[in-house]
């Protein structure tokens, strides 16, 4: 128990705790949309992305949080965009974006005169040094997303099963592609301060993936996906404090290894091969 | 008597990729009718349902469906009842037959609301129209492909719409579950729902179930009561001169068919 709380006396692991909570649940939630339209590398294309953002940010003396916050969502509705109208499919769409704002990101690095130690704490996590005010935007950010995901939900799970019958009932299926998709790059420049950008997709495809193999129903997957999602940030975070280590690393790896129990005791017995894209028997 | 066209189709084309798939296309609906849609594949008959539907834009012409020209906003309000052709569905995904058929309702519930007691009412009473409440709680992936295109003809009904349209709800079903269809068109015919079915197959098309039948091959060959239009030679001429066998219920009259 001394180990528990012994770390809960410093006020940086507090904000690091309700940082991570926050973010556990954001990406939990999304994760399960995430997973379900089979969009897993939006995450990592999208976090690779915001580097440019952080980078303009940089240069421009702005706040790195809110400069990557609106640019990587600007970079998800072009992703949109590229796919719809220019009828590329969705993964390529990502493709080209993402290199090209990460070519942007690491060209604006590189001529940079200072090494920037901000910067390397977006690429790899640095939890443990969160400041009130990324706090408080990251507070703000889990509220709204996770606000607009309840509001919209029964229709963001009817586009995710069948795109065309929710444009037949009239739902604007467009608009809510988009909003989705803002609402992943947010959530992807959030989780990019506990896990860094390198390691998003960790706790937005993971923590899902698992609850997937729990279970049929998609309300519990979520509620599912969101204890898995918590369990591995804290107790990533107490790794990352004892033992010293890029908080990203060990959040990673906690998921990463609930996601090997879950497969062990799926009920299912979802074959491992299709989770990893190899044809079913 | 006269009858206000639930649907009416005026010198309609459209274009698919640069391709036209409709041609100069006229054609009205009576409110009411049991309408089936034969020709080819290819033909455009799921283009001619996605034109009703107001998914697909024509380059030309004229569509109004009750009364309006199609849009997103007025899907919405009015909803129109639509059965996709057979495709697989992710059969992983997780929801149960019974959220399938809830769906059929969010359009009519709007953005906000949730499904109520009435709501599941109606989706309860679906699928026992379709004889799946058995299902219900099942996922949609653990039922067979006879019973998912029941579920989804329930999503359809659940709409309810007093227009349904149906992309070959029929293909690649045993013979049950297509007579199970036909008896539903009937039923829905009786209360008054105008339906229009497409079909490929004549083999499994049981014609005396409808009231019109209309020929289209790009454009339409033909339109007017089963024994008016079920002819060797309009059927030739929609399938573009393959001798076609007839199903269980020929048309029995050689009558001249007109063009409607």
């Amino acid at each position: 128990m001394h180990y528990l709380f012994e770390p809960l006396q410093y006020a940086f692991m507090q904000r690091a705790m309700v940082g991570t909570v926050a973010v556990g649940v954001l990406c939990a939630v999304l994760g399960a949309f995430v997973v379900l339209k089979k969009i897993a590398f939006i995450g990592e294309g999208l976090a690779h992305g915001s580097l440019a953002g952080l980078a303009l940010g940089y240069l421009f003396h702005a706040d790195l949080y809110l400069a990557g916050n609106l640019y990587t969502a600007a970079l998800a509705l072009l992703i949109g965009f590229l796919h719809q109208k220019v009828r590329v499919s969705f993964d390529v769409a990502i493709g080209i974006i993402f290199s090209a704002s990460m070519a942007l990101g690491v060209a604006l690095i590189s001529s940079m005169k200072f090494y920037t130690t901000d910067l390397t704490g977006y690429l790899f996590g640095s939890v443990l040094s969160i400041s009130s005010t990324d706090l408080r935007i990251m507070l703000v950010g889990t509220g709204v997303i996770l606000l607009l995901t309840f509001l919209f939900y029964k229709e963001l799970v009817f586009c995710a099963f069948d795109e065309e019958m929710a444009e037949v009932s009239g739902i604007p299926r467009t608009f809510l592609h988009y909003l989705l998709l803002a609402m992943i790059a947010t959530a992807v420049v959030i989780a990019s301060q506990t896990v860094g950008i390198i390691l998003v997709t960790a706790l937005l495809i993971t923590p899902a993936a698992a609850a997937y193999q729990l279970t049929a129903r998609l309300e519990r997957m979520i509620s599912i996906a969101v204890g898995i999602s918590l369990l591995s940030s804290l107790s990533g975070l107490y790794a990352s404090f004892y033992l010293n280590i890029a908080s990203g690393a060990s959040i990673a790896l906690s998921a990463t290894f609930l996601f090997v129990i879950a497969y062990i005791f799926s009920p299912k017995r979802k074959p491992l091969g299709k989770s990893l894209g190899f044809k079913q028997r | 008597m006269a009858v206000q066209p639930i649907i009416k189709l005026e010198h309609l084309n459209v274009s698919l990729e640069g391709n036209l798939v409709l041609r100069n296309l006229s054609l009205e609906i009576p409110d009411g009718a049991c309408v089936g849609i034969i020709g080819p594949n290819g033909s455009g008959k799921t283009s001619l349902l996605r034109s009703v539907l107001g998914l697909i834009k024509p380059s030309s012409g004229r569509i109004e469906v009750m009364g309006t020209v199609p849009t997103r906003r007025s899907r919405r309000g009015r909803q129109i009842g639509y059965v996709p052709q057979v495709r697989s569905v992710d059969r992983e995904f997780p929801v149960t037959v019974f959220d399938v058929v809830m769906q059929g309702r969010i359009g009519k519930l709007g953005l906000l609301r949730r499904p109520g007691r009435a709501d599941r009412q109606v989706v309860e009473s679906c699928l026992a129209k379709v004889g799946i409440s058995n299902l219900a709680g099942k996922q949609i992936g653990a039922l067979s492909g006879g019973q998912q295109q029941r579920a989804f003809i329930a999503r359809a009904l659940a709409q309810e719409s007093s227009l349904l349209l149906l992309d070959e709800p029929a293909t690649g079903l045993d013979i049950p579950t297509q007579q199970s269809i036909y008896e539903l068109l009937e039923e829905l015919h009786q209360e008054g729902v105008t339906t229009l079915t497409t079909t490929h197959d004549l083999l499994a098309l049981d014609f005396h179930h409808f009231g019109f039948i209309s020929c289209i091959n790009k454009e339409l060959v033909a339109f007017g009561p089963p024994q008016e239009v079920l002819t060797n030679e309009i059927l030739a001429k929609t399938f573009s001169g393959f001798p076609i066998p007839l199903g269980r219920e020929a048309g029995k009259t050689k009558g001249s068919g007109r063009t409607g």
